[in-house]
């Protein structure tokens, strides 16, 4: 490949949306082409400013008071004609918005679940973390740290282990959102390779480990002591499933 | 309460520039969501979310165009919109952050949406597409055209740390 024909598979590389073959080409291309080189460590550096979490707007305060009291005097205005209007005059506001955040929450966090979107969205989370220089929020190898780290800012405290002596130093902590949520991501290294280990609750059951792989990266998806569990890393299936094995369900 | 309300609010504070507009906007869209429910068939709920707000966005943009004269965009030859007569009341205290902010107020809402999808709320050409209901193209062709307009209206504020 030379640079014409990279222009344009540049960017898709740089969002991780490129297959395996391209990637390899382009990474064998980076690795000969100052030019190209500067192109996409310029397009990092964008993302770096643009990662600022500061242009993030957050839905002020008052505006879920608003939507309720909107909801419920909608509810209350109108006549039941439709079943489904009926259902939300009589249950009001909690239900409906009870009944839309469990069918979110379920269709989220449901395990097994390995649908496209979350794929992508694993992988390039991962390649962000490694290519924007955010690996970590709390760079540590030592669980003790780490673990009491995701205190107050997370809802539910994810296991963290210390597995150098199994061939993964800890690296330390970030958190990260996935599937529209809050989760905990531990980063462990392998030789001259990381692994992203995310991590959010999940419905009761043990699922084991099982593999999937996407724009040449791995990813291993198992469930259990609640938890569900995304490996994704550039190390071959069979390291990482390696490293999903050090996870076992407890007793 | 709503997991992606923020997600929500982010997309309508961007596109239509506006606090207050922002938050009927996201109103709106929740009234929009709750009622097309019962229609929702699981998936990707962000992106079903997503998709409902920026529609909403978008009649409020049509609305606000016509009122001020008929803006057509031209995917090949629109010279970016001029948006700096809007008042800047944010406080945005770092330098830095105020000139991102200002290169992406200044990029066309066509544009704009696609920046904030993909780099604000991290989504997947597809999810981009879904959530548009433009080709997957297009959407590389517009975050190509966007991040090039940014670079050379942030070329002029070099970000401080950045490589030398």
């Amino acid at each position: 490949m030379n640079c014409e024909q990279i222009q344009p598979l540049l960017e898709a590389h740089h969002d991780g949306e490129l297959d395996a073959a391209n990637t390899l080409a382009i990474e064998h291309h980076l690795a000969d082409c100052p030019q190209c080189f500067a192109r996409l460590r310029n397009l990092g550096d964008l993302r770096t400013r643009l990662g600022n979490d500061a242009l993030r707007y957050r839905a002020p305060e008052g505006l879920k008071g608003k939507i309720r009291a909107a909801v419920e005097s909608a509810a209350k205005a109108e006549q039941p004609a439709t079943p489904t209007r009926v259902f939300w005059a009589r249950h009001g506001w909690s239900a409906a918005a009870a009944a839309l955040v469990a069918a979110f929450v379920l269709v989220q966090v449901h395990p097994g679940r390995q649908d496209d979107v979350l794929l992508a969205e694993l992988t390039s989370s991962h390649v962000r973390s490694l290519m924007v220089n955010h690996l970590t929020d709390v760079p540590s190898s030592d669980q003790h740290t780490v673990k009491p780290w995701f205190d107050g800012k997370l809802d539910f405290a994810p296991p963290v282990k210390e597995l150098r002596d199994s061939g993964f130093p800890l690296v330390g902590g970030r958190l990260d959102y996935i599937a529209g949520r809050p989760v905990a991501a531990l980063i462990y290294a392998r030789q001259k390779h990381f692994i992203n280990l995310f991590i959010w609750p999940s419905a009761p059951g043990v699922s084991d480990p099982s593999a999937s792989a996407r724009n040449g990266y791995h990813l291993v998806h198992w469930t259990n002591r609640g938890m569900t569990f995304w490996a994704v890393s550039d190390l071959n299936e069979k390291e990482l499933m390696d490293f999903a094995g050090l996870w076992p369900a407890e007793p | 309460m709503l997991p992606h309300l923020d997600a929500a609010f982010n997309l309508a504070r961007w596109l239509t520039g506006d606090e207050r507009d922002a938050e009927d906007v996201t109103q709106e869209a929740c009234m929009r969501a709750l009622k097309f429910f019962p229609g929702f068939r699981g998936g990707n709920p962000r992106g079903w979310f997503l998709t409902i707000v920026r529609r909403t966005c978008w009649s409020w943009l049509e609305r606000e165009r016509g009122r001020r004269e008929d803006l057509e965009f031209d995917e090949e030859l629109h010279g970016g919109a001029d948006l700096s007569g809007s008042p800047e009341e944010l406080l945005l205290r770092q330098a830095d952050i105020e000139a991102v902010h200002q290169a992406i107020a200044e990029l066309p809402p066509e544009y704009r949406e696609v920046v904030i999808l993909r780099e604000l709320e991290g989504c997947a050409y597809k999810e981009i597409a879904d959530i548009t209901g433009i080709p997957t193209g297009t959407v590389m062709s517009r975050l190509s055209r966007a991040r090039r307009q940014l670079q050379i209206t942030l070329s002029t504020h070099p970000s401080r740390g950045g490589h030398s």
